[in-house]
């Protein structure tokens, strides 16, 4: 075995390091580039939240209140570097934990959005027939029917269960239900992407061959077909991030989304809409914060797509 | 084509069906109690006999089969019944909402439209100079900036704006007044919603016709035309320019769509009575009939818009109809 | 049971007036002319004032109509109850006999005529409904024995028992005079969709959801009366569209009430063209237990959660940012029935040393064994003034002694359903919210029998309290037994906990003139005394 692949090293030439790699993409995609580096910036401060705030983020003490950013607390002397809030509580210690809540539904939301889009794409496109025909009637409810219902009723719906069902921190797993909200109507999008790819590929004859062979439709789907999608799933994959963290603020922002005390940008707006006349800086960080986040994302799935769409690809 | 026409036509019905189904039952899975709401909502003492009544007259007693046979005859007749909350006709509820809203999606597709075309045309012809990177960033951070907060801040810049030059602060007018009253009035209170949202709309107007116009810009018949010597700007404008639309009038449709039930919050930002904020009352609410009034219309008006794109992809590229 | 106890609650209560602070002028001559826009926070509901709730159909459909009596609008803050569409009323020797004379020349807006059968089949449709009608105040007459038309300028009343809640039941915002042709000839729900009423204001147009207008009523009872041209409701269910609709002068007033920091934002940015009044309002945020889940079943660890609030604290800084303000018991602040200062600073949580009140919180913990690492339930309705706000500073005040609360803040159904049916929750946000100030009828909300108690508690002993003040004659002996209540309420057997008082600030433009802040926000809404001074 090592034998082979060490001749088969001598054969071909070496492939290009990571660093070339890189560096023709930064080349090829500045913006691109410039939306990894954002990305890579929000990834961090969610990750190492703890280590870069002093304050903490769900709760301050009244005397803070409106503390301008910048400045010293008059009542406990403490710094607040883009001020604090109503309650007392940090912004800038607000704005980098709110970055765990947006990743963590922006990211758990694409993934199983796509995922399940991806599943019942190929799998249309593929069984076609009744299972196609059914499978696109659900899909064409399910995106002609207002996001903000299916929020709203999930939401709701989620809160009195939570209640019911006696779990210790409920909060905690108000989340998942947003997430899901925000991730039913992923899945028709991707799925008729998906699809229309797979329908492509179905048409070609190995296809037919293989299952001539007596290969399993298992195999035959995660061999053949879904290799073959992985164009239009990634680009969708990438696409949905910046989406969801947006409509998870909108919900926030509706009251529908996280709950206080969590921090969480679409929240953070909200409250400080009340108080924007006099205090807008409340209101201008945290829209900055999410603008960036999504811009940063936007990017970067810009950049994979001219990347990954072949069409556009032989363009640059 | 009038084949399919009717096939189209008939898709649409199993589409409207499960939505029914769909909301009917979703409403009544949520708890809690529009009579409850009416009698109790604000603190004061409450009456269990006069829930009773309350739900009675409302028929929120009756089984959930008979509600939604109901609810399915009436939306066959056109009969969406009374708002439970307010005791009108939902119909007539929905009215000048839909108006207000149809308005505000109209103005934010032409504004959208004046921008997109002429921005992604630009950045589709100088791909990859600084032009291009430009549009691409202005238009991605569009997609970016959450409309509301756009919304917010545009409200903010109105306030310390006029009064700097009047020395009175100036606020967009609270009620909406129908175009044709009062066009004036009518205009400075939703020109202001329709540039917030009019912004993210455009910006995915713009990137769809970039990169639909770079793909037909790859066309052999443009390379022919190239080959021939015809001048860049006439290829552009008289070839490539039509043929690049059809994604983009699609985009543009379904963001039309969208827009009307989905300006929920840019409708709060600016107190707007539109359908989006009715939808969002109307479920806090509990008040069955004009939710499932609304969404229905949403869901026609998203089924319609499709057909309507369908038509014109059919009639633009007669290899479609027959497929 | 429950309408049974409600009798009896309302039975024996004793009108008291009471003076709070006036800080607006009323004063120069009212002129005439000019339209009155005002914003309104909330959804319009049916027009049917006997059937609504809510300030959101007083403040808009109010001006339409005349009640009988009414709490005297220049004089909002007493108990000051006047004739309307009556010329003067008396009541027999026992009490028991009320006779209302009515004016004479009265029309409704279409032009039908007003008189004691308009006002009988009104009263018919609110006391008396027929089965199936709707009626949402019917158990606040639980006195009336019989009402009859005497002849067609007189109307009369007859009580099964003496009341001293008779009167402010009367006076109810809600209880529209209705005409007796309409009624018989439009049926019981017509009224909840059109308006003919004898009101300073005649109907003009409904946007639904957006707003109401009206018009100047030519043959209003009122001498010279009302002022103003006309008025337009708008309807702005968001506070910071309120607030901007203010600066911006698209609205004159708002009726409810604004924050402090929104007053304030107000005040810098108009200085004197804005008037601000402000008045103690009688509602309050409470906190209620679950009596039922443990560890809340045990008196000292809902003791202790009332020991870690720092209610003097949050009066001021809390006070900045929401419509609370006064620390006060379970009486309405500085009515003569209410706990003094230093009454109230003997009750637990009301001290002025933070320090000891929550070491003496943790001590009791300790005592109870309370478990510190598990996270307990608290629910909270989903309106940022002041649920959200006060419950989100509640939990911060419990975290302070270790104990910790997961606010579950919910659509306004989904909180109902598990405060009043499901009982879903540890310690619950509840509210008690009148109007007409009634304390012995108001602290019937911390009686577990009563109607509106979601504690889950038995206690024989408040009951019999509160028998013994329905039951007092004097005001010392009523106060006497009230700082008992209070003292097992908020302390001994802590079963419920006030947070704090709400506190109602309304900025107004300087050219709305005459008035006046009542203590709550369904009264004097008529606005025919409302006049425009423009300069």
């Amino acid at each position: 075995m090592t034998d082979t692949t060490s001749i088969d090293d001598d054969v071909l030439p070496p492939p290009p390091t990571i660093w070339k790699r890189i560096g023709s993409f930064v080349k090829k995609q500045p913006l691109g580039t410039a939306g990894l580096l954002l990305v890579v910036l929000f990834i961090l401060m969610a990750i190492f939240a703890d280590i870069l705030t002093t304050h903490d983020p769900e709760s301050g003490e009244f005397f803070d209140q409106f503390t301008r950013p910048g400045q010293l607390s008059d009542a406990s002397g403490l710094f607040f570097l883009l001020g604090a809030d109503e309650f007392g509580r940090d912004v800038f210690t607000r704005i980098i934990y709110g970055a765990r809540t947006a990743l963590f539904v922006g990211i758990s939301c694409a993934l199983i959005g796509s995922f399940i889009g991806l599943i019942l794409g190929v799998a249309s496109a593929y069984f076609g027939g009744w299972t196609d025909t059914i499978l696109q009637r659900i899909m064409d409810i399910l995106m002609a029917f207002p996001l903000i219902i299916l929020a709203l009723t999930i939401v709701i719906a989620s809160r009195a269960l939570l209640q019911g069902l006696e779990v210790e921190n409920p909060n905690d797993y108000s989340i998942y239900f947003v997430i899901t909200a925000i991730t039913i109507p992923f899945i028709p999008k991707c799925a008729r992407v998906v699809r229309s790819s797979a329908l492509a590929i179905r048409e070609i004859p190995f296809i037919d061959a293989a299952r001539a062979n007596g290969f399993s439709h298992t195999r035959i789907i995660m061999r053949h077909m879904v290799p073959n999608v992985m164009a239009p799933f990634l680009i969708m994959l990438t696409a949905f991030v910046g989406q969801a963290i947006l409509l998870e603020a909108s919900l926030s922002f509706l009251g529908l989304g996280v709950q206080e005390p969590t921090p969480a940008w679409g929240l953070m707006l909200r409250s400080s809409q009340e108080f924007m006349r006099d205090e807008a800086f409340l209101a201008i960080y945290p829209g900055l914060a999410i603008t960036l986040a999504v811009f940063g994302f936007n990017l970067f799935g810009d950049a994979v797509r001219d990347a990954l769409d072949p069409r556009l690809r032989s363009q640059s | 084509m009038w084949q399919y026409i009717l096939k189209r036509l008939i898709l649409m019905i199993p589409t409207v069906l499960g939505a029914a189904f769909l909301i009917f039952f979703l409403l009544r899975a949520l708890p809690g109690d529009v009579c409850e709401l009416k009698l109790g909502g604000e603190g004061a003492y409450y009456d269990e006999e006069q829930i009773k009544i309350c739900q009675q007259n409302l028929g929120l007693d009756q089984p959930l089969v008979v509600q939604f046979k109901d609810f399915v005859v009436g939306l066959a007749t056109f009969d969406l019944g009374e708002s439970m909350w307010t005791g009108r006709p939902v119909l007539e509820e929905m009215s000048k909402r839909f108006e207000l809203s149809l308005q505000v999606a109209i103005m934010a597709t032409i504004v959208s439209i004046i921008i997109s075309i002429p921005l992604g045309t630009l950045s589709a012809v100088y791909q990859n100079t600084w032009i291009d990177y430009v549009v691409r960033t202005v238009s991605i951070a569009g997609i970016a900036v959450p409309s509301f907060w756009l919304g917010i801040l545009i409200i903010l810049a109105i306030l310390s704006i006029s009064e700097v030059f009047t020395g009175s602060r100036w606020l967009p007018p609270l009620d909406y007044r129908p175009l044709w009253e009062d066009p004036v009035y009518n205009l400075s209170m939703l020109l202001w919603p329709a540039i917030a949202t009019g912004y993210r709309y455009s910006a995915v107007a713009t990137r769809m016709t970039r990169s639909s116009l770079l793909e037909v810009l790859r066309e052999d018949y443009v390379r022919t035309a190239r080959a021939k010597g015809m001048v860049e700007k006439i290829i552009v404008n008289r070839h490539a320019l039509k043929n690049a639309m059809l994604p983009v009038v699609t985009v543009i449709g379904i963001e039309f769509a969208f827009l009307m039930g989905g300006l929920v919050v840019t409708e709060q930002v600016f107190n707007l009575n539109g359908l989006g904020r009715l939808l969002v009352d109307s479920v806090t609410f509990n008040d069955y009939t004009m939710t499932q009034g609304i969404v229905m219309t949403i869901v026609l008006v998203f089924v319609l818009t499709n057909f309507v794109i369908d038509l014109l992809y059919a009639w633009l590229d007669p290899r479609i109809r027959y497929s | 049971m429950r309408t049974k106890f409600w009798k009896a609650a309302i039975g024996s209560v004793a009108a008291i007036a009471i003076a709070g602070p006036a800080l607006a002028d009323g004063h120069g001559t009212p002129k005439s002319g000019g339209t009155l826009d005002f914003v309104v926070g909330s959804k319009i509901p049916s027009f049917d004032g006997h059937q609504e709730t809510t300030f959101g159909m007083i403040h808009p459909i109010a001006p339409f109509y005349s009640l009988l009596i009414r709490v005297n609008p220049s004089n909002p803050q007493e108990n000051d109850f006047e004739c309307d569409v009556c010329e003067s009323f008396e009541a027999s020797e026992d009490g028991l006999t009320f006779t209302y004379k009515i004016r004479k020349g009265l029309t409704f807006h279409d032009g039908k005529p007003l008189d004691a059968n308009d006002v009988f089949a009104t009263y018919e449709k609110i006391i008396f409904p027929a089965e199936g009608v709707p009626s949402s105040r019917k158990a606040f007459y639980a006195m009336v024995d019989s009402h009859r038309v005497v002849d067609s300028h007189t109307y009369e009343m007859k009580l099964k028992f003496p009341s001293g809640a008779y009167l402010p039941s009367m006076a109810s915002p809600f209880n529209f005079i209705y005409a007796d042709e309409d009624l018989a000839a439009n049926g019981m729900e017509w009224h909840k969709t059109n308006i003919n009423g004898s009101g300073p204001f005649k109907f003009v147009e409904y946007q639904p959801g957006a707003f109401v207008s009206g018009e100047k009523f030519e043959n209003y009872h009122f001498e010279g009366r009302p002022y103003l041209d006309g008025f337009k409701a708008i309807s702005a269910p968001k506070l910071s569209a309120r607030v901007q609709a203010i600066e911006g002068d698209r609205a004159g007033i708002e009726f409810r009430g604004f924050p402090p920091k929104q007053r304030d934002a107000l005040v810098s940015a108009l200085g004197d063209k804005i008037v601000v009044q402000e008045s103690d309002w009688n509602c309050v945020l409470l906190a209620t237990p679950n009596h039922k889940a443990k560890p809340f079943d045990d008196p000292r660890v809902r003791r202790a959660l009332s020991l870690a609030i720092d209610r003097w604290g949050g009066s001021k800084y809390l006070s900045k940012i929401a419509i609370v303000k006064t620390v006060g018991g379970i009486v309405f602040p500085n009515h003569p029935l209410a706990a003094t200062q230093a009454e109230l600073e003997g009750l637990a949580g009301y001290g002025r040393d933070m320090e000891a009140n929550r070491a003496e919180a943790r001590r009791l913990l300790e005592e109870a064994g309370f478990d510190f690492d598990k996270t307990y339930r608290f629910n909270n309705r989903g309106v940022d003034q002041p649920y959200k706000v006060v419950g989100t500073w509640l939990i911060d005040q419990w975290k302070k002694v270790g104990m910790k609360f997961d606010q579950q803040v919910n659509p306004s159904p989904v909180f109902y359903d598990i405060l009043r049916k499901k009982y879903e929750f540890d310690v619950s946000i509840d509210f008690n919210c009148q109007s007409v100030i009634n304390p012995i009828a108001d602290v019937s909300k911390f009686i577990p029998s009563s109607g509106n108690n979601y504690t889950q508690n038995e206690d024989a002993e408040l009951e019999q309290m509160y028998q013994d003040l329905l039951r007092a004659g004097t005001l010392d002996e009523q106060r006497t037994i009230m700082r008992k209540l209070e003292k097992a309420v908020l302390d001994e057997k802590a079963t419920q906990f006030i947070s704090l008082w709400w506190y109602k600030i309304n900025p107004h433009w300087n050219y709305v003139k005459g008035w006046k802040i009542a203590p709550s926000h369904y009264l004097g809404q008529q606005l025919d005394h409302i006049w425009l001074d423009k300069g």
